[in-house]
């Protein structure tokens, strides 16, 4: 694993995070008559929005490639703690997001299990949306790779 | 009960998520096209230094 797919990996999370936010903020609409709460999920979806939007700030903001990649690298581990901390959230807190995974929690209160209709639609996006994540990343690697190449044979040409 | 009707969230959601996913294919064919023709530009200069 090199800087190309580390870049890739976080650009490709970030444009489907930002569907995730957008598509919750239209489910919650009808469903909690607000587009937008500062509940404990939503809260911390929007923090790892942003975290993942500084990485790209924090690598614009570094000239020396070795640097940048180091940078990055440790910043890409402590940012990636934010993902789980989002998944549990609502496990730990009380909230009013529904804990549709491993309904376990009292705590919160628009709790549901899904039906097997839901469950069949939601394997299949799954499924759907794994297959895109691959070939979205091959392609932003391989552009990865020719922006490194062209990176390089700048420093050449400019010596 | 009622059913509320959420047919126009459901293709708001279907709207959303193909523009943003659109635009991103798009945005990587863009810079990966730009990105080939600098290549050929740094590589002619290159040869034209040798030379």
């Amino acid at each position: 694993m090199g800087p190309a797919s580390e870049v890739a990996a976080v650009e490709v999370s970030t444009m489907f995070f930002f569907i995730t936010i957008v598509l919750g903020s239209i489910w919650a609409r009808p469903a909690w008559n607000t587009w937008w709460t500062w509940d404990p999920r939503l809260t911390t979806a929007a923090v790892t929005e942003l975290i993942y939007i500084a990485y790209f700030m924090l690598r614009a903001g570094i000239e020396d490639p070795e640097k940048r990649a180091r940078f990055g690298a440790v910043y890409t581990l402590l940012g990636g703690i934010s993902a789980p901390i989002t998944f549990m959230v609502i496990r730990l807190f009380r909230t009013i997001h529904p804990v549709v995974v491993g309904n376990a929690s009292a705590a919160a209160e628009g709790g549901f299990d899904m039906t097997p209709n839901m469950l069949t639609a939601m394997f299949v996006a799954l499924g759907v949306f794994t297959v895109l994540f691959i070939d979205l990343m091959w392609h932003r690697i391989r552009m990865g790779r020719l922006e490194e190449k062209v990176e390089q044979l700048k420093l050449k040409v400019s010596m | 009960m009622e059913t509320v009707n959420t047919d126009g969230y459901m293709t708001a959601g279907y709207i959303v998520a193909f523009l943003v996913m659109g635009l991103y294919v798009l945005s990587i064919y863009i810079r990966s096209k730009n990105l080939r023709r600098d290549l050929e530009t740094l590589e002619d200069m290159e040869t034209a230094e040798k030379k």
